[in-house]
């Protein structure tokens, strides 16, 4: 139930990704960072993210998940953007994914504290969100949305 | 003596849970009553620092990164936490922001204000600064 294609994708993402942090952290990387190539593969992989972590978002409110299964996607996704903050921190100084990824940790943690989240979880039950997690997941979805958008703006330009 | 290491991954779980005991298995309150409280203490009485690798594991719940080293500051008061502890993570170096502006912050004002940690499982009794002596509690 867990790993679906999509879960599939994000795992080669993620090993592109360990590879892309490796190869960027020697010296050819300047010369890579800012050609047209690496520029788009960084947008793509950026794109992508933000639309794995919106749909994971929005199917909290939507479907009744396993509390189990929303702790371990929460792990992937904040893994995730970790993983890609490091490319742009070091090909292009750019620190802009840092704030999402935190912001992230601070949902996930409203979420963890939650009781009715709690009780779900120690029981391995599905989890409903209730009203007050609602309207800060609409933030963040928000947040997300307008700080993805000002980092390509941000990559294309470097 | 050489410094103290902890590697989360290697000497607690590769998959940590969430906050509590009474909540998950492999929970912060467990990482911090099994190991972090008294070696830290240790660290402290040889005069050497306290290593924690927290690389090596799948990736962290915030509530388990928060009881663990929240209850250190908790415990032993922000300065002696920032004199001998290192927080080691070169894959999973977002939890080292986190800790240092939401957890530190947020504890130190817990223990100024005295505002106890919940502890949901008997524990041994652990080690705690206060009134400039260590002493061992429980409760």
């Amino acid at each position: 139930m867990f790993w679906g294609v999509s879960d599939f994708i994000s795992l080669t993402g993620i090993l592109i990704n360990i590879l892309l942090i490796y190869f960027v952290s020697n010296k050819i990387q300047k010369n890579i960072s800012n050609t047209r190539f690496f520029k788009d593969y960084t947008i793509n992989e950026l794109k992508s993210l933000k639309e794995r972590s919106c749909n994971f978002l929005i199917g909290l409110e939507s479907k009744n998940l396993n509390s189990r299964i929303i702790q371990s996607n929460f792990i992937s996704i904040i893994n995730e953007h970790n993983a890609l903050n490091k490319i742009l921190e070091q090909a292009y100084d750019i620190h802009f994914l840092r704030s999402i990824t935190l912001k992230l940790i601070d949902f996930q943690m409203l979420v963890e504290d939650d009781q009715t989240f709690v009780t779900a979880f120690s029981s391995s039950n599905e989890w409903v969100m209730t009203d007050q997690i609602h309207q800060s997941l609409h933030d963040l979805i928000g947040e997300i949305m307008t700080e993805i958008h000002s980092l390509n703006y941000s990559i294309n330009n470097k | 003596m050489n410094n103290i290491e902890i590697n989360i991954g290697k000497d607690f779980n590769l998959r940590t849970g969430l906050r509590h005991c009474s909540i998950s298995e492999f929970s912060g309150e467990l990482f911090y009553h099994s190991l972090l409280n008294k070696n830290f203490k240790k660290a402290i009485d040889n005069k050497v620092q306290l290593i924690v690798d927290i690389d090596g594991v799948r990736g962290y719940s915030p509530s388990f990164i928060d009881e663990s080293f929240g209850n250190l500051i908790y415990d032993f008061g922000y300065d002696f936490v920032v004199k001998y502890l290192v927080i080691k993570a070169e894959k999973l170096n977002v939890w080292l922001d986190y800790i240092q502006h939401q957890t530190y912050p947020a504890w130190k004002q817990r223990r100024e204000v005295s505002n106890r940690p919940q502890k949901t499982e008997s524990h041994p009794e652990w080690w705690r600064y206060v009134n400039n002596e260590f002493v061992k509690v429980s409760y």
